[in-house]
């Protein structure tokens, strides 16, 4: 990495540069404006030279015609007079070929480009004084840039400025595109740059500019791209190197919420695409003489039409260059090609969940195959993708096919074979009703004619069929495939985005890849990166296709996976603020009473939400204490609403359910290979199709203490492994455990009149007894739930009258119940003992029953009222 | 002058050179001669008949045979264009002073 403090700026032989070591780097082009050539005058020779090009070749060809006329109507005419003869005309000829020689010299000629290079940085070459004029690598568009920002200078009379310069780079399509990626507004951002460039040039006596700063910023962007080993110094160096030297200009982009080191991320892009594009056709080159039919090039294969219909060839769609490339995963496709040279186990099966590129990464074998890139034994082969679903559809003569297929190959004899999904050939049974599955015979064949095979399965598919089969597993060489981490899925992205822009004819904006790795990786448990990230971006180019756009935001990626998940994820708008500062009343308005309960539950949806909870951790954990019918439940559908949107999202564990210690299975699931393997776990099962949820453990102290430790990582590390060895992610989930426990030390405190915090602390003590203490500390909260006073059953009496008034809505009946009335049935109702659990029931006996028996008696009818008076007694009006 | 002989005869010699490598090349690997070479007694699309063992070995050594023949070919070719293209400014220059010491 270079070290620009390093670089003394000074005049050596009336030359402005920069000393580095024993090398002296300066700009060798003038830059005094009368030196100058202007882009006109530039344009202006280039044409002169074209049309003198063409005139000569236009005399060559005339003089030589008008030669060959003349001597074909003479009778001793020598047709090749022009180049024999001493004649004028001959001269002429002669002349206007030397001439060409010069022209095209001219025309053609371009000064060599030499790589940008540090000589004093290199072994033995440390001593050598190096003069280096820097401009000789340079892209010719900045050298361009830098004329004219010189001679607008010298036109304003001002000192020329590192703005000018920016400004004048921003006319080039690269500067441009960087400016897109960063999902800043172009025309703005160029307007905003022109007016601050014009103001500086226009008023520049009142700023401290040091003209020289152009030649350093140019030595800097030489030294950088010396240092990226680059052919040329690009727009990406100078764009760093203006970066590095004037900070300010770095405000602009810090207020778009670009940080520098995205801007380098962004800058790299370009240079990423660029060598993808050299790799793709130095392959189309390396694979020109690949044949792309089933013949080889030794003639030796025989046409393999099943092969033909039911596969697809990789290595002829790798020649067409129709395959995605491979990025990265150096290590595994090596490891594929050592395991295909080996003398056994020759045969490679690849397990990975789907999203992480298996079938990527066989298209990078094939794409190695086409350029000849592997060894002797993989040379001149094909590479076939067989369509296993695409056979087995054809009902009984899916066998006949899928043996044809193997047969083909076992002739063919250059044939490596790929089944992707391996463990749907598990258990097929063939036609003729055989002990034998599909599978077992491909075994078979694989060891009888040592076929070349490629396979690709999940760690499900692994774990719950192809292990079971132990003669095939004895062939195969397993390659575990990784999900990618977020930053190599962001740079697979960035590799492949331009097939996303191609089809959909959209750009991908940097923060709209880096937000859709981002999300996805948190919000999406089922699929695997980086292939779920890219399907939301291809979603997402779709939607912004389909409303006349052409850039896909990071809002738009936002706005999808908020569509997908239900959940919240913008940023909190002001309107969200403060209904979020008002999220305690609204929980209020379903929980009567128990306002730390609330508190502390509102408290934790306010913190998640302003992005302060750890993303490795569930949303919030509590356990709510005390005794039942006090609101614990409705305080959790309360939150399941406003946070999820839905009251009824949510996993509720009944854990009386699970007091044995074998129960762990019904939860995670049973492990492979017992006779309960097909059953999944509830839990885990129901977390991976909804990761957006509360779950709720109800009665927790009735759970076994092995099953209490398994929630033990749940509530610390946000994961559980399933019965496969599966990691399900409880990161977006809030856990409420509830428990009666400890009860009727509440109820014995309340009417004691004794503090909360008093209560709390004997209530610790008590819960002791049934939970382990590291246990308690891993939720965020215990939460103590004090029983009911009589105001608040009273306004829980009311919630439930608004409840059944609200049933009756479309029959324009309203019903009231005079507090007389409403007394009576709260002492009748109400239990210390089950809390407002057994009012409801009593209201629902009592007032619902009441309803219906005037109803059908036809007394109440549509658009009257009804107040309840006392027990059967009422007033219809 | 020094400029245009280096562009002329190491830049362009060398483009020259290599759009013939590039025209070797497609031969070579179009007649495939050291694969043919390799399989030349093996039968063509495993036909292990008499007949198929004789046919594939005639029309492989075919192959070598117009294979070889025409990267000869092409090898003077390019040998006669190379010298043409070395000596091309000196036959400018020749038969410029030669014509003109003719004519005055």
């Amino acid at each position: 990495m270079i070290d620009f403090s390093q670089i003394s700026f000074q005049e050596k032989n009336n030359r402005y540069g920069g000393q580095l070591g024993s090398d002296f780097f300066y700009w060798g082009l003038p830059i005094r404006p009368s030196e100058i050539q202007s882009v006109g005058t530039k344009k202006t020779i280039f044409i002169i030279k074209r049309i003198l090009f063409w005139t000569n070749i236009f005399l060559l060809a005339a003089i030589l015609v008008f030669s060959l006329i003349t001597n074909l109507s003479s009778p001793d005419g020598n047709l090749l007079a022009i180049f024999t003869d001493s004649a004028p005309l001959s001269l002429c000829w002669w002349l206007s070929a030397g001439a060409f020689l010069v022209i095209s010299f001219a025309n053609y000629y371009q000064t060599p480009h030499p790589k940008p290079k540090v000589y004093s940085s290199q072994p033995g070459l440390e001593s050598i004084t190096h003069d280096i004029d820097v401009s000789v690598s340079f892209h010719p568009e900045i050298i361009n840039a830098v004329n004219q920002s010189y001679l607008q200078a010298a036109q304003a009379e001002s000192p020329i400025h590192l703005w000018l310069l920016f400004k004048n780079l921003l006319n080039c399509d690269y500067f441009l595109w960087l400016i897109i990626k960063m999902e800043i507004n172009p025309r703005d951002f160029i307007n905003f740059i022109t007016r601050l460039s014009n103001e500086i040039t226009q008023e520049h006596n009142q700023y401290d500019l040091d003209p020289r700063v152009i030649e350093q910023v140019l030595i800097k962007s030489y030294l950088l791209a010396a240092d990226n080993h680059s052919a040329q110094v690009g727009f990406n160096h100078i764009f760093r190197a203006i970066l590095e030297t004037e900070p300010k200009i770095m405000i602009i982009f810090t207020e778009q919420k670009i940080n520098y080191e995205e801007i380098i991320n962004i800058y790299n892009w370009q240079a990423m695409i660029n060598a993808q594009i050299e790799q793709r056709q130095e392959y189309l080159r390396l694979s020109r003489f690949k044949p792309s039919g089933h013949m080889n090039r030794a003639w030796t294969a025989v046409p393999t039409p099943i092969l033909d219909h039911f596969g697809q060839d990789l290595t002829a769609l790798a020649k067409a260059n129709y395959l995605e490339q491979l990025i990265g995963r150096h290590k595994e496709i090596d490891r594929t090609i050592d395991i295909l040279e080996m003398a056994s186990k020759n045969n490679v099966l690849y397990i990975g969940d789907a999203g992480v590129g298996k079938s990527t990464l066989v298209n990078g074998l094939a794409y190695r195959m086409v350029a000849e890139n592997v060894p002797d034994r993989l040379k001149d082969k094909r590479l076939i993708s067989l369509n296993i679903s695409q056979i087995f559809a054809n009902g009984g003569a899916g066998e006949r096919y899928f043996l044809g297929a193997l047969n083909e190959i076992v002739a063919s004899r250059n044939i490596i074979l790929f089944i992707d999904d391996l463990h749907l050939l598990a258990g097929v049974k063939t036609a003729s009703g055989g002990a034998m599955d599909v599978l077992s015979i491909l075994t078979e064949m694989l060891g009888k004619y040592n076929l070349q095979f490629i396979a690709a399965t999940t760690i499900e598919g692994n774990s719950k069929f192809i292990s079971s089969y132990d003669q095939l597993n004895s062939m195969l060489s397993t390659i575990e495939i990784d999900e990618m981490n977020i930053d190599e899925a962001i740079e697979v992205i960035k590799a492949t985005s331009y097939r996303v822009e191609n089809t959909q004819n959209v750009i991908l904006t940097y923060p709209a890849v880096k937000s859709s790795v981002e999300l996805t990786a948190d919000f999406i448990a089922d699929k695997k990166l980086p292939g779920k990230a890219l399907d939301i971006l291809n979603e997402a180019a779709v939607v912004v296709k389909k409303n006349n756009r052409s850039v896909v935001a990071k809002a738009d990626i936002v706005s999808l996976m908020q569509e997908k998940t239900k959940i919240p994820l913008e940023q909190v708008t002001g309107e969200e603020s403060a209904k979020l500062l008002q999220l305690e009343s609204k929980l209020h308005e379903r929980v009567i009473g128990q306002d730390y309960a609330v508190k502390q539950v509102a408290d934790a949806i306010k913190r998640a939400r302003a992005g302060l909870k750890d993303k490795n951790k569930p949303i919030a954990t509590f356990l709510f204490v005390g005794p039942t019918g006090v609101g614990k439940t409705e305080l959790t559908k309360a939150l399941a609403f406003e946070y999820f949107g839905d009251a009824e999202n949510m996993i509720r564990l009944d854990m009386s359910e699970y007091q044995e210690k074998s129960d762990i299975k019904k939860i995670i699931g049973a492990p492979p290979g017992s006779s309960e393997f097909e059953e999944r776990g509830y839990l885990t099962e129901a977390v991976k199709r909804n990761p957006f949820t509360v779950v709720l453990l109800d009665e927790l102290e009735k759970a076994h203490p092995d099953i209490l430790n398994l929630f033990l990582q749940v509530l610390d590390e946000g994961k559980i492994k399933d019965s496969l060895g599966r990691t399900v992610k409880f990161n977006n989930t809030i856990i409420i455990a509830t428990s009666n426990a400890g009860a009727v030390l509440i109820q014995d405190c309340i009417k004691q009149n004794m503090p909360y915090q008093q209560i709390e602390s004997l209530l610790t003590e008590e819960l002791k007894k049934y939970y382990r203490p590291e246990f308690l500390n891993r939720f965020d909260s215990v939460i103590v739930f004090k029983p009911l006073t009589v105001v608040e059953i009273k306004q829980i009496a009311a919630i439930m009258i608004d409840k059944i008034n609200k049933t009756l809505a479309d029959k324009k009946i309203t019903i009231t119940v005079a507090d007389a009335a409403l007394d009576q049935f709260i002492g009748e109702g109400y239990n210390a003992e089950f809390g407002a659990r057994a009012l409801y029931r009593t209201l629902q006996d009592k007032v619902k029953n009441l309803i219906a028996e005037k109803m059908l008696s036809g007394e109440l009818q549509e658009g009257m009222n009804m107040e309840i008076i006392g027990e059967g007694a009422v007033r219809i009006y | 002058m020094l400029t245009f002989f280096n562009w002329y005869y190491r830049d362009q010699t060398k483009n020259i050179y290599q759009v013939f490598v590039g025209l070797w090349s497609l031969i070579a690997s179009y007649f495939d001669i050291q694969m043919m070479i390799k399989h030349l007694g093996e039968p063509l699309y495993q036909d292990y008949s008499y007949s198929g063992r004789a046919i594939g070995f005639l029309i492989r050594l075919g192959r070598i045979i117009l294979g070889v023949f025409l990267q000869i070919i092409l090898a003077i070719i390019l040998g006669i264009l190379l010298l043409l293209w070395v000596l091309l400014p000196l036959i400018i220059s020749v038969k410029i002073i030669y014509i003109s010491a003719t004519m005055w």
